[in-house]
Parts: structure tokens; C-alpha cells; sequence
């Protein structure tokens, strides 16, 4: 099929491209045209930030937690605009290599840079930091606000710095109460600060308690995965954070509307349809998704873009069938070898947990199980496994993306 | 030989050599309560080892050894033992890099973990030692032994520092590899350690099951110091009356 036709197809749908993404969009504006749902969420967060108060954002991959934070800083600069009030808003989308003194070195680079221009010591300080760069900077300016979207990489550098190591957090805290006072109030937020999965978020707090407890007019807002009982009784014993949000689930009718914003940032006029989904079919992908966003976004943009290049009309009940087996042995078909065998005793064991036995880590090739945490994380990042949190831990399980091999087939499971 | 060291006789450098050659063999072993032979043995590697620049490679074994003792040393005081250990492991790794000394590289990294932890309290350095040594030995799969020994470590600073989650799974790892490498006073000692760990998460069966197993390991060993500590923990089990203890 050639792209002429192709776009053809989206054309005749009423759709100027493939809205569908696996990430939310980069400009925070068109993240809160689409976002739906989670309203109380939304509105707890966006006073305790206005009022100073941290907030913790927590829930496991794909819930939607890149999602809110934006839609809701986006909310937050409109609002305190529309005040007449001042505020610097500050997005990092993560922090490179977590650490604890990463994060600190992160958050004084950030804004040092930023204040750069009002303070020719901020400039200094930003000049001396090396061995980390901004990459990405955007700026939306409404009103008093300015929101700042920073995306820091490491860069070839020695890591070095004229300000020593151990002083770096006490030169954090001044350049806060700088900040606090050149633009009033300050709102930091940092996304996907657990990516590598070790406890840093709990680490961080513990080890920063002046950090988010001084300051009147600032607020952090941070995200986490998932903790303890234990771990929750210790965060909400130290006072940190007047907002704990747990993400849930979304429901089907939060999933259903989703679709329709998708699909309106795409259409000459917004209107409240799903086509060229028919219901049958956007509730089976709803059922797919299992509450998370972002496989409901993966699959409908697999979907979209199969039933565009097999040219059909409407995708309904009879295009599914023919789609859907399609759309599953693409993904299985990138897979190395030994990620299609992870899967299919994922998929056979209903699940892989810490509790894994010592037959199925023998199948896979595997020591531990901490070992196969990488694996597995691989292909939650593919959509192809998900991780399901409950009061034991978690569990991996295959999504409805993975066509496990057919049972009467003599080579299921012996994938080389 | 050593027999003459001992009666302050005249030793040869040949046999020095063979002493320090010996000394390797008793390094590993528990030296705890010999506290003569400790100091013999310190004085014997000062005396033997070799300068760096005639043998970095013996040299580095000399600072290893003198770290490994130091690290267990009983007379002086533990903090400057432990401090001349932390200093000693440092020298060592000079030249036991972990691309071409795995073994002394990671058993290095554990027992730095193990001195921030016992000097300082620091349970972060302890970690990035740890999962140092985790990565390598992980990536080789060549020392299983070193493996669970560094996944026993993880998991009780990541007990330590509420990091519960993630505790659990080490522990529960470094069972599997204890019971590979068919060591069952390891695999009693995790066992307990993840019973007592479960037991603060509330999951109340699964600590049950666990210090059981460990308890009975304990008997049959007859073990008193472990089997009164696991029925301390015992007690705070809601269903596990006193009488079910004796």
C-alpha cells in the first residue's frame, strides 16, 4: 500500500493521521485535550501545589501518570494566570542515572539555568556544573507563569563540579529560596523518577527532609510505582506530602472517552464518535486494555494502522478477526528467541513472580528471578507484559498483545 | 613451620613463602577466636608480601589478605581494624579490577558493604557496593556462591532501609542459589531472616512457614542462640501460643 493510499484510508475515516501514540504527547496542551477522567485527582493536586504542599504521584506503568502531571501543571498555569499571580513551573521528564545526588545535581542545574538570566551567580553555578546538559527546553509563557519543560541527558563530560559534592544540596536549598523570591511561587515536578525500579523515591525523601519541608511557596511534585504498607506508613509519617494519589485503574467509559479525544485531535471538527471503530470492537479493545491507558493507545494505533493498510471502511467484528492475529505475531516476531520463551512461560505459568519456580527459571535459563526483572521490564515497555500489583507484590503477566503458540502445535513452547 | 615462628625461631624466606601460600587456605576459614594466630598471620604478610612494583599481582594478595584479616581481627579496637581493613581492600583493588579479578573484585565490594554499614550506618554506599558487585556477577553467572552472598547482603540493607518489596525478593533468591549450591546453614539462615522479614510485612503464613523450616534446621542442629531468637519471633504470630512453642 503506498502512502497516498494510506492516507487515503484516514481520510475517508475523517482523520487526518494515526492520533494513537504509545507516550502522551510532548506539549502539555494537547495531553489535556486528550486527558479524561480522574477529576478528584486533578483537583486535590492542583491546590495543594497552588498552596506550597508535595505531591506523590504514584501507579504502575501505563496507568496515565506521565498524563495527569501534564495535564495537570497545564491546568495550574492557567488558573494562577488567570489569578493574575506569579508562579515558575519546572518539568523534568526524569532524572538521568537516579540517585539521590543525581537528583540534587539535576534540580540545581535546572534551575540555576533557568535563573541564569536574573543572576549572574545562578549562571555560574549552571556554568559549573558539567557532565550533564539540557537537551530540551521549552517554554510556555501565560500571564505570570512560565512552565518550563527540561529534558537532561549526561553528556561526555567528567562529572565534575567547582562546588563540591556534599555542598551541592545546601546550594539547592539557597537557589529555592532565590527562586521563591524572583518569581513567588514555585511548582518542581519530576516525572518517572523510579524508571529503574530501585527504591529512590522513598531514598530521596528520607534523605531530603529539609529539601520539601522548608519553603512556604514550593511545591514538589514527584511519581513513584508502587510501595508497602509499610513504605506508605513511613512516607505519611514524615509529613511530606499533603497529596498521596494512588492511580487506579481507569474505568471503561474514562477509557471509551479517551478514544474519542484521540480521535478528535485529528478530525476537521471535534464530534462525540468513535468511528471507524464500531462499539463491538472499541469495547473489545477496552476489555484488551485492562484499565491502563497506555495499552489502550497501543492497540488502538496497531488497529487503526492495520484496518487503514487492509482498507477497511469500518472496522468492525469481521475486520477484528482478520486484524487482530496480525497485529499479535508482529509483536511477536521482534522478539529475540529468548523473550519469546520469558513470555510464553509467563504465559503458561499465568504470570511471573518472585515466587517463580525453579523448573520454569530453568526453562528460561535463568539464576534468579531478580535477574529476569530487565526481561520483563523490556517487554512491559512493549506492551507485551503487564505488571499487576497486589498486597503480595507483583506479578507479570502477558497482555492480550501476546498469541501464545497453538496448543495442538508440537513446537509451542520449544521456541529456540 | 610455623611451629618455629611461634618459638621465635630463625625462619627461612623459602618457607616464609610457604607459610604465606598456607595462610590463603586458613583466610578462609573462620578465624574467629584465634586470636594468636590472627596476629601471627598479620605479621607473617607483612613480612612475606611483595612490593608493588616487584609483583602487583602479590602485592594485591597481600593487601587482601591483610584486609581480610583485619576485617575479623580481634585484638585492638574494631574501628581502627575496621578502618585499616577498608584501607587495605582499597590498596587491593588497585589491581583487583573486576574485569580480571571477578572473585577478589566482588568479595571485596560485599565487604565494603559490609564495613559501611558496621562503621558508618550507611546503608546507600553499602547498596552501590552491592549492586556493583550484583551487575558483574550477575552478567558472569561464574560464582554462584559470591552471587548469593551479594543478593543475601542487598536484601537486608534493602530490609534495613524499609525498601521491604524488594528485600523480599532477594532473600527469596538467594535461598534458590544457597540451595544450588547445596548449602543448608545459608539457606536456615535466610530462610529466617525472610520469615522475620515477612512477619513485619504481615504476611503472616508465609512467615510462618518460613521460621518454621528455619527452626527445625536449628534443632536439628541443635543451635540454641538461633533456636530462641526464631521463637521470639514466633510469639508474634496471632495463633502461636506459648504452649505450641514449648
Amino acid at each position: 500500500m503506498s502512502l497516498i493510499d494510506y492516507k487515503k484510508m484516514l481520510e475517508e475515516w475523517g482523520l487526518q493521521e494515526n492520533p494513537f501514540d504509545f507516550t502522551p504527547p510532548d506539549e502539555f496542551e494537547q495531553v489535556a485535550a486528550i486527558f479524561h477522567g480522574r477529576k478528584q485527582e486533578l483537583e486535590s493536586a492542583l491546590i495543594s501545589l497552588y498552596e506550597g504542599g508535595n505531591v506523590l504521584i504514584r501507579g504502575t506503568w501505563g496507568i496515565g501518570k506521565t498524563a495527569l502531571i501534564k495535564t495537570l501543571l497545564y491546568q495550574l498555569q492557567k488558573e494562577v494566570a488567570e489569578l493574575k499571580e506569579e508562579m515558575l513551573v519546572l518539568y523534568l521528564d526524569e532524572i538521568p542515572n537516579a540517585s539521590t545526588a543525581n537528583f540534587y545535581r539535576t534540580l540545581l542545574l535546572a534551575l540555576t539555568q533557568q535563573m541564569s538570566r536574573q543572576s549572574a551567580d545562578a549562571k555560574k553555578v549552571a556554568d559549573s556544573l558539567t557532565g550533564m546538559a539540557i537537551q530540551n527546553n521549552k517554554t510556555k509563557t501565560e500571564g505570570g507563569v512560565n512552565l518550563l519543560a527540561l529534558s537532561l541527558k549526561f553528556t561526555n563530560e567528567p562529572n565534575s563540579s567547582e562546588i563540591r559534592e556534599a555542598d551541592i544540596y545546601q546550594q539547592l536549598l539557597f537557589w529555592l529560596k532565590e527562586a521563591e523570591g524572583i518569581y513567588g511561587k514555585l511548582v518542581i515536578a519530576i516525572d518517572d523518577l523510579d524508571k529503574k525500579e530501585t527504591p529512590i523515591v522513598q531514598e530521596i525523601v528520607e534523605n531530603s527532609l529539609s529539601l520539601f519541608r522548608q519553603g512556604k511557596n514550593r511545591a514538589f511534585l514527584l511519581t513513584g510505582r508502587g510501595f508497602t504498607d509499610l513504605q506508605n506508613a513511613t512516607l505519611s509519617s514524615l509529613g511530606i506530602f499533603s497529596e498521596d494519589l494512588n492511580l487506579r485503574r481507569m474505568s471503561n467509559d474514562d477509557l471509551r472517552q479517551i478514544v474519542i479525544n484521540y480521535l478528535n485531535t485529528v478530525r476537521k471538527e471535534p464530534i462525540n464518535s468513535i468511528t471507524p471503530f464500531t462499539p463491538e470492537v472499541l469495547d473489545r479493545i477496552i476489555e484488551y486494555a485492562q484499565g491502563t491507558p497506555r495499552q489502550l493507545n497501543s492497540i488502538c494505533k496497531k488497529v487503526l494502522h492495520q484496518a487503514a493498510r487492509q482498507k477497511y471502511p469500518l472496522i468492525d467484528m469481521a475486520a477484528w478477526q482478520n486484524i487482530w492475529p496480525v497485529i499479535q505475531e508482529d509483536f511477536i516476531q521482534k522478539l529475540s528467541p529468548h523473550l519469546q520463551r520469558l513470555l510464553y512461560i509467563a504465559y503458561k505459568q499465568k504470570g511471573i513472580s518472585e515466587d517463580i519456580s525453579n523448573e520454569s527459571l530453568d526453562e528460561i535459563g535463568a539464576l534468579t528471578f531478580t535477574e529476569l526483572l530487565p526481561e520483563l521490564r523490556e517487554l512491559e515497555s512493549m506492551d507485551l507484559i503487564m505488571r499487576i500489583e497486589d498486597a503480595r507484590g507483583f506479578r507479570f503477566i502477558p497482555s492480550k498483545l501476546y498469541l501464545p503458540p497453538a496448543e495442538n502445535n508440537p513446537s509451542a513452547g520449544s521456541i529456540n | 613451620m610455623s611451629g618455629n615462628l611461634l618459638r621465635g625461631e630463625t625462619v627461612n624466606p623459602t618457607e616464609l613463602m610457604a607459610i604465606l601460600d598456607k595462610t590463603e587456605k586458613l583466610l578462609k576459614d573462620d578465624l574467629t577466636g584465634l586470636e594468636f594466630e590472627q596476629e601471627l598471620l598479620i605479621e607473617i604478610i607483612l613480612i612475606c608480601g611483595k612490593q608493588k612494583q616487584d609483583s602487583p599481582n602479590q602485592w594485591a594478595k597481600k593487601q587482601y589478605n591483610l584486609a581480610n584479616i583485619y576485617s575479623r581481627r580481634i585484638k585492638g579496637d574494631p574501628s581502627e581494624n575496621a578502618k585499616k581493613s577498608t584501607k587495605y581492600y582499597l590498596a587491593a583493588l588497585q589491581v583487583y579490577t573486576a574485569d580480571e579479578f571477578l572473585d577478589e573484585w566482588a568479595f571485596i565490594q560485599i565487604q565494603l558493604a559490609r564495613l559501611s554499614i558496621s562503621q558508618l550506618r550507611n546503608y546507600r554506599i553499602a547498596i552501590e557496593h552491592l549492586q556493583a558487585a550484583y551487575e558483574k556477577l550477575s552478567a558472569n553467572n561464574s560464582n554462584i556462591d559470591l552471587l548469593a552472598q551479594t543478593m543475601f547482603e542487598l536484601a537486608r540493607c534493602f530490609h534495613q532501609t524499609g525498601a521491604l518489596g524488594y528485600s523480599k525478593i532477594y532473600f527469596k533468591d538467594s535461598i534458590r542459589l544457597f540451595q544450588k549450591l547445596d548449602k543448608p546453614l545459608q539457606v536456615a539462615a535466610v530462610t529466617s531472616a525472610l520469615g522475620n522479614l515477612e512477619l513485619q510485612m504481615g504476611y503472616l503464613d508465609d512467615a510462618r512457614i518460613h521460621l518454621q523450616t528455619a527452626l527445625e534446621f536449628y534443632q536439628n542442629a541443635g543451635n540454641a542462640d538461633r533456636i530462641k531468637s526464631i521463637q521470639e519471633l514466633q510469639q508474634y504470630l496471632p495463633e502461636f501460643s506459648k504452649e505450641q512453642i514449648a
